[in-house]
């Protein structure tokens, strides 16, 4: 459960259901960032 | 060091901290979160220089988005004045980010999590994992600073989802 703070107010994010196709691709193509964050991380624990 | 706090670190831990300065609903959360971590619903990450707490991260399993399960970084604190915004230091939250990150991509072998997901607590903290690469959701929240937003641990493009 993820918590936001909407109309001065601790509340709950609700889930998303049934992903568009936009929303679907970012969950499906990494981008130029995160896959060096990655392969540095990855390196890290390599060393 | 970061490491998983045991149940019974918990009240030492959050009790070393002062949030009085933080806004009420921070305040709200931790103690939510605290509550949370003693009954095991999710397990805080203590981040420490030396012996020193600097903050941490709350960590828990999710199929909130659609049902495609990932590690949920529910809150990320850092104590206000070791927010290195505009410093060379590294910051204390990429800290914890990486480490979460580093724990999803050791999860991912074992469990098949290839996401890390989170909302941020408010609009301000959007643009910090945005610089960190988390990518926007579109329109997944209520409204645009409620979106999700996440970190693909997958090397490529998948047909499968």
């Amino acid at each position: 459960m993820s918590y936001i703070i909407r109309d001065n107010q601790l509340q709950t994010a609700k889930p998303i259901k049934n992903l568009t196709d936009e929303q679907k691709k970012v969950l499906r193509i990494g981008t130029v960032k995160q896959i060096d964050k990655i392969k540095s991380l990855k390196a890290q624990l390599a060393s | 060091m970061i490491t998983p706090l045991p149940q019974n670190s918990l009240t030492s831990f959050f009790d070393s901290f002062d949030f009085h300065s933080e806004s009420e609903h921070i305040q709200k959360l931790v103690s939510l979160l605290r509550e949370t971590a003693n009954c095991y619903q999710n397990i805080i990450h203590a981040g420490f220089n030396g012996e020193i707490p600097y903050g941490f991260i709350s960590l828990k399993i999710t199929n909130d988005v659609d049902n495609i399960a990932g590690l949920l970084i529910e809150f990320l604190y850092v104590q206000p004045h070791l927010r290195h915004k505009n410093t060379d230091e590294p910051r204390n939250s990429y800290a914890l980010l990486d480490y979460a990150i580093t724990l999803a991509l050791e999860l991912q072998k074992q469990v098949a999590i290839n996401h890390v997901y989170l909302i941020p607590i408010n609009t301000n903290k959007r643009s910090l994992y945005e610089e960190y690469g988390f990518e926007n959701i579109p329109n997944s929240g209520k409204n645009a600073f409620e979106d999700y937003m996440v970190f693909n641990l997958l090397p490529n493009d998948p047909t499968i989802l």
